[in-house]
């Protein structure tokens, strides 16, 4: 039996060469109607996310006009001035971190002045203690000692580090705001 | 039965009825041929084929109507990126400064609308902007119109929630300017169509448009340094009661301008609305006599020249006669003075001597070097030509030595004096933000070593007890500068109490040449005299100190550290500095 007698041999009525060719052009009619649907299905999705991008795109693009309008420079020196009483740091305000000594040294008084008769004797006499180990780093400004209120003198002026001059504007002026100095 | 047909009772009922079809149609076909019927056999298999092709079109058909009725991708247009946008503009720093957004227009058809009656009064009521003659005209028009642009989508949904019939929209792009009034004049504004009208989005135009989708375009500001200018700027102009007023920090090396600000202030969202004369870039586009600022020009070209030294002495203590003029010092008292004090006197007559023994050639060479007898070379479109006169004769060589006869725009006056403060190279202005690494070429115009000298006079001029410019001295910042106070001519007639002041600063003065440096004018037109200034306006009194507060306020921006300053200074010291003499 040769190959064409086999093709031409019928099944059902068909001859074989029919049912494959038949068969094959129905798998090819099928891959392509799946093979379009699936490419369409990707091409829905990828609209869908683009569509997405545009979307937030946009309302990125608004949000950084926002962003723009509440930052305006005029509009948060107007209200860092009004409730904070934020201004410019003045030349009296900076300084080199090497000249904090001397400045300390300044703003220290002369001599400490001995207690008057009549405020000694008012003073309880309480027996001289070892003084605590500090344990918080922050310091009252109404109990500072002479050497604290040096210490908070100097700090009103603005240490001048390399690389900051500007970031850190406010916190020099809280500091000197902190410490009385501020400018108002 | 043959184990074939009991395979057929295991398939399921939907194939076992595909293949009992199947069978049926392979009997017909068996039975017409054993009948002898062979027409009927091909008629019967032409109808398979019919049905199959039918099946398949229905198929088809019921594919087609649901994706028509059941799309996967909604078209959602509200919030769109808008299409042929123009790209962003934003400052050296990435700072925002105008966008594009998505806005709407609103369309009206009458033949859609029944009731114009309602149209005409809900349609106000959402849109006071709208004007109550377009909308009668658009209500009796007789087909669909445009009625009003530039909605934004809040604004779309209180229309559209109307549910007007007739009412329609479209998507279009609307320009907009978060920082309002800051930097409006240098940033500019576009028409509907979004073509760029004035300032950057006009000079950049093509720029902008084409780098829509390739990110946003850099300009040359410093919003920092542009809203300290501004706000100081309109400080003076208030405080002085000013008609107009300019605003310019430049960097004297690259040519970048910082700032650029110009009174009254303009906010390009509202064009429309803003009066023309509030709209015109005064920086760029107007020109004035400067005043003795010139005098930097004039000095500069004699030191360069070799003609004098800072020591040569000049003859002011009478006054210089011309043909036609007499030129006067207003600072009394003086007899023979050295060219350093002819500047920090700002004496007229010590000037026009000096150009006078330059000579029309010389000055001519020379301030056409400055960039004085051409419009600013920059991208501003709106740069002004100077008012020059034809011939430099003796008077108007005199006359132009302390800056009157020739008026220029003060962006002329930065680029020129850039030139001189910066080593000596015209570099001409720019509004685009340039890579750190470029180093603009330009052409020499003076000598370093004159360069020198001008930044030493300049600085000469400010701590000096008797300089004009004291007022603008910073503690630290080494500022220098120099007073200008022109009188106005109001119909032909000089009017000695109306004054053009300024004050053209640098800083810092000392470092080398190549040393990061800033260049700080401002400009006040018409200030007037107030109680603290003891009833002068000018220069020295009304712009110098706005050049002060410019400065304290950008040096930190601009990366210039103040250098150490006395202890005595700080602890109790730092008064006000007390100027001497009219501040001319």
């Amino acid at each position: 039996m040769n190959l064409f007698s086999l093709l031409n041999r019928r099944v059902r009525g068909f001859r074989i060469l029919e049912l494959i060719g038949a068969g094959f052009l129905t798998a090819l009619v099928l891959t392509v109607y799946l093979a379009k649907t699936g490419a369409g299905d990707k091409r829905d999705d990828i609209d869908r996310v683009q569509q997405q991008i545009e979307e937030e795109t946009a309302q990125i693009r608004l949000l950084r006009a926002e962003v723009a309008a509440e930052e305006r420079p005029e509009r948060l020196e107007a209200l860092a001035g009004q409730y904070l009483g934020l201004q410019p740091v003045s030349a009296k305000h900076e300084i080199e971190p090497e000249a904090l000594a001397d400045v300390a040294q300044l703003s220290r008084p002369a001599e400490a002045k001995p207690a008057t008769a009549a405020v000694a004797a008012a003073t309880p006499q309480v027996p001289p203690e070892r003084a605590p180990v500090a344990k918080a780093t922050h310091v009252s400004i109404g109990a500072a000692s002479t050497a604290s209120v040096s210490t908070l003198q100097a700090a009103a002026y603005v240490v001048r580090q390399s690389g900051a001059p500007v970031g850190a504007a406010s916190s020099r002026a809280v500091a000197a705001h902190a410490a009385g100095q501020g400018e108002h | 039965m043959r184990p074939a047909d009991l395979a057929l009772y295991r398939v399921p009922p939907a194939l076992r009825w595909v293949l009992r079809l199947i069978w049926h149609i392979e009997h017909d076909f068996e039975r017409a041929r054993a009948e002898g019927r062979a027409a009927e056999d091909a008629r019967r298999r032409i109808r398979f084929v019919l049905l199959t092709f039918c099946a398949g079109f229905i198929v088809l058909a019921v594919c087609a109507a649901r994706a028509a009725l059941f799309p996967s991708v909604e078209r959602v247009t509200a919030l769109a990126a808008p299409d042929g946008a123009r790209a962003d503009l934003v400052d050296r720093n990435g700072q925002l400064l105008a966008v594009d957004l998505p806005h709407f227009g609103v369309y009206f058809n009458p033949a859609e609308n029944w009731d114009i009656d309602e149209v005409r009064r809900k349609l106000p009521a959402v849109l006071p902007q709208l004007p109550a003659a377009r909308l009668e005209r658009m209500l009796h028009g007789a087909r669909r119109q445009y009625v009003i642009g530039g909605l934004t989508p809040e604004e779309k949904a209180r229309v559209d929630d109307l549910g007007l019939p007739g009412v329609s929209f479209e998507n279009e792009v609307g320009r907009v300017y978060p920082l309002g009034a800051t930097g409006g004049h240098l940033i500019g504004f576009v028409d509907r169509g979004g073509s760029g009208l004035s300032g950057a989005e006009f000079a950049l135009n093509d720029t902008i448009m084409n780098n829509a989708d390739k990110g946003a375009v850099p300009l040359s500001i410093d919003l920092r340094v542009q809203a300290a200018l501004q706000d100081e700027l309109q400080n003076a102009a208030t405080k002085f009661n000013a008609i107009g007023g300019v605003g310019i920090v430049t960097n004297v090396h690259t040519g970048e301008i910082l700032g650029m600000a110009s009174f009254p202030a303009f906010d390009p969202n509202n064009a429309a609305s803003t009066p023309p004369a509030n709209m015109v870039n005064h920086a760029a586009a107007t020109v004035y006599e400067p005043g003795s600022v010139f005098k930097v020009f004039t000095l500069a070209m004699g030191i360069d020249a070799g003609l004098a030294n800072i020591n040569s002495m000049y003859d002011v203590h009478t006054p210089l006669v011309l043909p036609g003029r007499t030129i006067h010092d207003y600072h009394k008292g003086d007899t023979v003075l050295p060219l350093y004090k002819v500047f920090t006197h700002s004496s007229n007559i010590g000037a026009a001597r000096l150009g006078l023994q330059a000579g029309p050639e010389r000055m001519d060479k020379y301030f056409r070097s400055f960039g004085l007898f051409a419009a600013a070379p920059s991208e501003l479109k709106e740069s002004a030509r100077p008012l020059v006169q034809r011939q430099l004769n003796p008077g108007t060589v005199a006359s132009m030595s302390f800056g009157e006869a020739i008026a220029v725009s003060p962006l002329a006056i930065a680029t020129g004096m850039n030139g001189i403060l910066n080593g000596g190279e015209y570099v001409p202005l720019t509004i685009r933000k340039l890579d750190p690494n470029t180093v603009p070429q330009g052409h020499r115009v003076v000598s370093e070593a004159t360069s020198r000298t001008m930044l030493d006079l300049m600085r000469l001029n400010v701590t000096q007890e008797d300089g004009s410019g004291k007022k603008a001295d910073v503690p630290g910042y080494s500022v220098g500068g120099k007073t200008g106070s022109a009188e106005k001519s109001i119909g032909g007639r000089i009017d000695r109490k109306r004054l053009v002041s300024s004050f053209a600063a640098v800083f810092p003065t000392d470092g080398p040449m190549n040393a990061d440096r800033y260049f700080v004018l401002i400009m006040l037109d018409e200030p007037k005299a107030t109680k603290d200034t003891f009833g002068f306006a000018t220069g020295g009194w009304t712009a110098a100190p706005a050049v002060g507060h410019v400065i304290e306020r950008i040096a930190p921006y601009v990366g210039v550290k103040r250098a150490p300053i006395d202890l005595a200074t700080l602890n109790g010291g730092g008064a006000a500095a007390k100027l001497v003499g009219s501040g001319r």
